[in-house]
C-alpha cells in the first residue's frame, strides 16, 4: 500500500474548486445588453436626470380601443374621485383617474380625432395628445422612462421617446417636434356628473384584470415628503403635492393653486407675456382652466364668473355670451364660438417647479 | 470517534436550511441572506457551499392578491460560493461572494417591449460565528450565533443606454449592512436520522448613493428571515429536509421617506433532498414554494426558485488515506 498525504491532495482539491469558483464569478464582467429599444443618438434631456422606473417599456400596458359607459353606470366611482374629461366637437367623454393610475396612457378617438389621453400618477399631471405624428396615426405607449419623476410616452411609429411636461419629443426620429395639445379638464367625479350628466365614462374594461380603485403608490398623493426619484429643481415655496394649473406663454410660465380659487366658481384674468388671458376655477369644484380673451378677430373679451347651479356653463363675457368650462360659447352672440385655451395644464407643485423653474405664483 | 464526529458533522450540514436568495426585487440584486447556510466550522476545517439558484420572478401582488401582470416577467440566476473555517472549537468565519444576471422582459401583452439583461459581481459577507453548544453525538444540539457585515462589493448603478436603472436590475445594494445569525439544531433521534433545525437572520442596512452624492441616498429595507424545519435520513445515501421560511423586510427610503411599493412579508416551504457523494462532498437539490405573501402595495415577487448546492468540507482531523 502506497500512503498518500491526504491533506495534500485535499489542498490541491479544494483550492483547484476555490480557485476555479473565484475565476468564473470575477470573469464576469458587470454588464448590459438590451433589445428592444434603440435610444442611442442625441438627447434634449439630461441623461444623467432620467432613470428607469422598473417595470421597463411596455411594463405599463396603455390602453386603446377603451369601452365605455354611461354615468349612471359608472357605480365604482365615488364623488371625490378625479376624472380627466375631453369634448371634441360634442363628443364629451371622461377618464377616471383610478383607470389612469394603472395604464398612464388611453389611446382613443374623440369626435372622429385620435387622442392619446397621458397621465402621469408620479407627477399628477394629465395631458391630452393628438395620435398624429410624422403625418400619420399612431399610437403612444409607456416607455418605462422617467425625468423628474414624470412620465416619457413613446410613439408606436418611430420609436421616438417623448417628455410628457416638457411636451416634445426628446429622443429619436422625431426630436424636437412638439405634439398636438388636446384641451382637457380635471375635476372630480362629483362635479362632472353635473357638468356634463349624458357624458360617456371610460369603463373598467379595459381587457386588463387590475385592481382599479386600489391606488397603487400607498399615500403618496398627499405626502409632501414622498418622491420616487430625484429632480432638477427643488421650490419649495409650495407643499409638494399641492395641486396647480400651470400657464405656459412662451418662455414664460405662471402657476394658480386650485385650493387658492373661491369656492364657488372664481376667476381672474390678467396679462401674462403679452396674452390676455382669463384663468377660471374653484376650489369646492375642483377644476381650473384657462383661456385667452382675445379673438381672432382681434376682439378682447371681458369675463365674469356664473354659479355652478349655470354648469356646464362657468362664464359670461360682457358681450351677454355664456361659456362653458371648455371655453366653447353656449348661449348669446358668440355662441358655438370657441375660446383658445391657453397652453395649461394640472400637475403638482413639484414637477411644475422641476420643469419650469422660476414659474410665477398666481396671489389668488 | 473521529468518524462518528465526521458522520454527525455530515448529517449537520444535510439538515441545513436550502440556500435560497432573497428575491431580488426587495434587495436590489444582492441575494445573500438566504444563503448564510454554512454552520459553524470545526476548528481548523474548510466548509465550501457553492450554489446555483434560478429565481423566477412573475407574480404581481397588491397586498395579498395577486393581480393580473402579463406585461413584464422578471429572472434572476445567481451564483454564490461560500467558505468557512473555525478558528478555534467554537468560533468561525464565514464568507460569501455573488454573481448575479438578472433579466427583464416587458411589453408581453402589447406595444414594443424590450428584453434587458444585467450581470455582475454581487455583495459579499463576512461573519465570525459562535458555537453556544457545541455538537456531539451525545446530545445531538448545537446553538450557535454569529455577527458580520455585508459589503457593497457589487455595483449598484448600473446604466442602460445611459439610463441607470432600477434598484431591482442592479448586482449590488451599494450599501454597508449589519447581519446577525442565529442556528439551533436538535437531533430526535440516537441515530441522527430525524432532526430539528431553526435559523434566524436579521439585517439592518446602511444607505446608497446611486441617485449620486446631491441626494440623501436610497435606504433598502432592514430583513428578519426565519426558517424552521426537519431533517430526515432514512438512508445514509440520502436525506430530505423541509422547512418553513418567514421573511420580513421594511420598505425601502428615499431621501428618508418610505419608498411605495417597497415592503413586506413572505411565507415560503422549502423542499430539499441531500445526496451524499462522499465523506466530504454532498450536492443538495432545493426549492422554494411561496406559500403567503403580504406586501406593501403592489410588487413584482417570486413564483418559484430552484437551486442546487455542492458541499465539500474538508476536516482537520483527517491526515491519511490508502490507496
Amino acid at each position: 500500500m502506497i500512503a498518500v498525504e491526504a491533506s495534500m491532495l485535499k489542498k490541491i482539491l479544494t483550492t483547484t474548486i476555490l480557485l476555479s469558483a473565484i475565476g468564473i464569478l470575477i470573469g464576469c464582467d458587470d454588464s448590459t445588453t438590451s433589445s428592444g429599444t434603440d435610444t442611442s443618438g442625441e438627447w434634449l434631456l439630461p441623461q444623467n436626470a432620467i432613470f428607469d422606473g422598473g417595470p421597463g417599456k411596455d411594463g405599463i400596458p396603455a390602453v386603446g380601443g377603451p369601452q365605455f359607459i354611461n354615468v349612471d353606470e359608472a357605480t365604482f366611482l365615488d364623488d371625490n374621485d378625479l376624472v380627466v374629461g375631453i369634448n371634441i366637437n360634442g363628443d364629451i367623454k371622461a377618464y377616471p383617474h383610478l383607470i389612469l393610475d394603472w395604464h398612464e396612457i388611453v389611446n382613443d378617438n374623440v369626435g372622429s380625432k385620435g387622442v392619446s389621453l397621458t397621465y402621469c400618477p408620479l407627477t399628477g399631471s394629465a395631458i391630452g395628445w393628438g395620435r398624429e405624428v410624422d403625418g400619420r396615426s399612431t399610437t403612444f405607449g409607456v416607455s418605462g422612462l422617467l425625468y423628474n419623476n414624470n412620465l416619457m410616452p413613446y410613439d408606436r411609429a418611430t420609436n421616438s421617446t417623448w417628455s410628457q411636461m416638457e411636451l416634445k419629443c426628446v429622443n429619436g426620429n422625431l426630436i424636437g417636434a412638439g405634439p398636438e395639445i388636446v384641451h382637457v379638464i380635471e375635476t372630480t367625479w362629483g362635479t362632472w356628473k353635473e357638468l356634463y350628466p349624458n357624458s360617456r365614462i371610460m369603463s373598467t374594461n379595459t381587457g386588463f384584470n387590475k385592481p382599479y380603485g386600489q391606488y397603487p403608490y400607498g399615500d403618496y398623493r398627499t405626502n409632501h415628503g414622498r418622491l420616487l426619484f430625484p429632480i432638477t429643481n427643488d421650490d419649495s415655496r409650495l407643499p409638494r403635492k399641492e395641486r396647480v394649473l400651470g400657464v405656459i406663454v412662451g418662455d414664460r410660465t405662471k402657476a394658480y393653486q386650485i385650493d387658492a380659487f373661491d369656492d364657488e366658481l372664481d376667476l381672474i384674468q390678467e396679462n401674462l407675456n403679452g396674452t390676455e388671458l382669463v384663468v377660471v376655477g374653484s376650489s369646492d369644484y375642483n377644476f381650473a382652466a384657462a383661456f385667452s380673451r382675445e379673438l381672432p378677430d382681434g376682439t378682447l373679451l371681458d369675463f365674469r364668473a356664473l354659479e355652478p347651479n349655470d354648469f356646464p356653463e362657468v362664464m359670461r363675457s360682457t358681450d351677454g355670451t355664456r361659456w362653458d368650462i371648455f371655453g366653447v360659447g353656449t348661449q348669446g352672440l358668440r355662441e358655438d364660438e370657441r375660446l383658445a385655451p391657453a397652453l395649461s395644464f394640472i400637475s403638482y407643485w413639484f414637477a411644475w417647479g422641476a420643469f419650469y423653474p422660476g414659474a410665477a405664483l398666481s396671489s389668488l | 470517534m473521529n468518524k462518528i464526529k465526521h458522520l454527525t458533522y455530515i448529517i449537520l450540514i444535510a439538515a441545513l436550511p436550502s440556500p435560497l436568495m432573497a428575491q431580488a426585487c426587495s434587495c436590489g440584486g444582492a441575494p445573500l441572506m438566504g444563503s448564510l447556510d454554512l454552520p459553524s466550522t470545526p476548528a481548523g476545517s474548510w466548509q465550501f457551499a457553492l450554489t446555483y439558484e434560478f429565481n423566477s420572478i412573475d407574480d404581481v401582488y397588491f397586498g395579498s392578491d395577486e393581480i393580473d401582470s402579463d406585461e413584464r416577467e422578471r429572472s434572476v440566476h445567481s451564483g454564490v460560493l461560500e467558505i468557512g473555517y473555525g478558528i478555534t472549537e467554537r468560533i468561525s468565519v464565514s464568507t460569501m461572494i455573488t454573481f448575479l444576471q438578472q433579466e427583464r422582459n416587458s411589453g408581453l401583452a402589447g406595444g414594443t417591449g424590450e428584453s434587458l439583461q444585467t450581470r455582475g459581481i454581487g455583495d459579499g459577507i463576512i461573519m465570525l460565528k459562535y458555537d453556544l453548544i457545541l455538537l456531539s453525538i451525545l446530545s445531538q444540539t448545537q446553538l450557535s450565533v454569529g455577527g458580520g457585515v455585508k459589503l457593497p462589493l457589487g455595483q449598484s448603478d448600473i446604466k442602460s443606454n445611459g439610463f441607470l436603472l432600477a434598484a431591482d436590475m442592479q448586482p449590488g445594494t451599494g450599501s454597508w449592512d449589519g447581519v446577525l445569525w442565529g442556528y439551533a439544531y436538535q437531533g430526535l433521534e440516537r441515530s441522527s436520522k430525524l432532526g430539528l433545525f431553526a435559523s434566524t437572520l436579521f439585517r439592518f442596512n446602511g444607505s446608497n448613493a446611486r441617485f449620486g452624492p446631491q441626494n440623501q441616498g436610497y435606504k433598502f429595507g432592514n430583513e428578519l428571515i426565519f426558517k424552521s424545519g426537519a431533517n430526515w435520513s432514512p438512508l445514509s445515501l440520502m436525506d430530505y429536509t423541509l422547512a418553513l421560511r418567514y421573511r420580513s423586510v421594511r420598505a425601502d427610503k428615499f431621501s428618508g421617506v418610505d419608498v411605495p411599493n417597497s415592503g413586506g412579508k413572505w411565507l415560503d416551504l422549502e423542499p430539499g433532498v441531500n445526496f451524499s457523494l462522499s465523506n466530504a462532498l454532498r450536492l443538495r437539490a432545493s426549492g422554494r414554494i411561496p406559500v403567503y405573501r403580504e406586501l406593501e402595495g403592489t410588487q413584482l415577487t417570486t413564483s418559484y426558485t430552484l437551486s442546487l448546492t455542492l458541499f465539500y468540507s474538508i476536516l482537520n482531523n483527517e491526515r491519511e488515506f490508502e490507496i
